[in-house]
């Protein structure tokens, strides 16, 4: 599959909060039948998760991390593929 | 020594919000049920929905993850449903207790929308005679497995619990057949303490004495082992049971408020707005309605005052095996520092259970 030139956005079954300092995503709602649990997220997951709930490209998500974590683009892009990857592989996002 | 100067970050990682106390049944052996005769001051003095939606923010705000809603039976609450949509959409990891026999069809619609991660059921018997029995209702049973059925339509994990007292104790094989059926188990609960917070049922006269619930506990344990070894072995293997070892392979101080994990991560917030740190013990609280929830929490470490452990216990030889706590001590004798005979009693049954 061709992610560069897709839109991505985070489907809903997921409630992103704070939990004693660190990032969780709690999964609710029929999606439990699949994952009943959650999600500990690092600081870059807990940032793209939220630019997430707006459609976004893998270009749009490079460059927003290269910025906020002072990376090179091409890392970004890279460590952003590899995330988005893993997510879609869940079921955890949705293409536009 | 360690003080409270020198206590650890404490977070309130698992939260328990007792919805109320009045139930639909009338179990012989319930801790926590009043009097029918108080039901209209204990539904007067419960949260009402939106302050339990409230609750839920600032619970959710302090770091909860984990939220078990209970009772009493919640499903009583005519308010139900909304209460429970607010809280759930918040975003926990919610354990949902009931005893299945009030599913109704606008419950099974809200559950279907926001199903609980997992779902406690209460079993007290194995046909309507011993619900009568044990739980003072004609058709417990009928309604239990109604609801059960529904219930195991969700994309919960369900678990199924059972009490055992005189009343129900000759249901137990046929009520793990049952179980068994759905492809599930069921976990017994044998240790049946005394009422608490103003409960009023006669638990000590219907429980099984100490001794009685152990070799109950030993003897099935062995027996569900023993199915598992082959007849060509079963000559040539011995079971035998075995102390669990107390040791301990570090040093390091664990600080505690009362034994347990109870006011270190984990609170409930009875039906009236107290932060309690175990729902047993209601003797140490602080006031989540004045204060709001986290004052209400840091400030729960400064109420609690115990005294020192009794002489007896501190010396005693069946230490190891005892499951006494300050909660225990005040279910059982009324007081934070007694010795609870049917406690020792379960320590003695169970050390000559294990030398056997």
């Amino acid at each position: 599959m061709n992610f560069s030139d897709k839109l991505f956005r985070a489907k809903s079954g997921f409630i992103h909060r704070k939990v004693a300092n660190e990032d969780v995503l709690i999964s609710v709602g029929s999606g439990i039948a699949n994952f009943n649990g959650y999600i500990l997220l690092n600081p870059t997951a807990s940032f793209l998760w939220d630019m997430l709930k707006e459609p976004r490209s893998i270009q749009e998500l490079g460059e927003a991390v290269a910025e906020e974590f002072e990376v090179s683009l091409a890392e970004a892009k890279a460590d952003v593929t590899e995330f988005i990857h893993m997510l879609s592989d869940k079921g955890m996002v949705e293409e536009e | 020594m360690i003080t409270l100067d020198s206590m650890p970050p404490r977070y309130p990682i698992n939260g328990t919000f007792e919805l109320t106390l009045r139930c639909n049944l009338h179990c012989k052996m319930c801790m926590f049920r009043r009097k029918d005769s108080e039901n209209t001051i204990l539904e007067h003095e419960e949260l009402n929905t939106q302050q339990w939606i409230d609750m839920a923010r600032q619970v959710a705000n302090a770091g909860t993850i984990n939220l078990l809603i209970t009772g009493g039976e919640p499903m009583l609450r005519k308010d139900f449903c909304e209460i429970y949509r607010g809280i759930y959409e918040q975003g926990f990891i919610i354990t949902l207790y009931t005893n299945a026999t009030m599913i109704t069809e606008k419950v099974m619609q809200t559950l279907r929308e926001f199903p609980p991660h997992r779902i406690g059921i209460t079993l007290y018997g194995a046909n309507n005679d011993s619900y009568k029995k044990v739980c003072g209702v004609a058709n417990g049973f009928d309604r239990a497995i109604e609801g059960i059925k529904q219930l195991r339509t969700l994309p919960s994990v369900i678990e199924y619990r059972m009490t055992l007292i005189k009343d129900n104790v000759e249901d137990l094989d046929a009520i793990c057949h049952l179980i068994e059926g759905f492809g599930e188990c069921v976990t017994n609960t044998l240790i049946v303490f005394s009422p608490v917070r103003g409960g009023c049922m006669p638990v000590q006269e219907c429980r099984l004495s100490a001794e009685d619930s152990v070799n109950l506990s030993i003897g099935r344990t062995v027996s569900k082992i023993e199915e598992m070894i082959p007849d060509s072995l079963k000559d040539k293997v011995r079971i035998r049971v075995s102390e669990k070892s107390h040791e301990c392979n570090t040093t390091e101080e664990k600080m505690t408020l009362l034994g347990c994990d109870a006011g270190m991560d984990s609170y409930t917030i009875t039906f009236d707005g107290k932060l309690i740190g175990c729902q047993m013990l209601g003797v140490f609280y602080t006031d989540t309605i004045k204060e709001g929830f986290s004052v209400a929490w840091e400030n729960y470490p400064f109420e609690v005052h115990l005294p020192d452990e009794p002489e007896e216990c501190v010396k005693c030889e069946y230490k190891n095996l005892c499951k006494v706590c300050p909660a225990v001590r005040m279910a059982e004798c009324g007081s934070l520092n007694g010795v609870p005979k049917y406690i020792c009693d379960f320590s003695k049954a169970m050390k000559k259970g294990v030398e056997g």
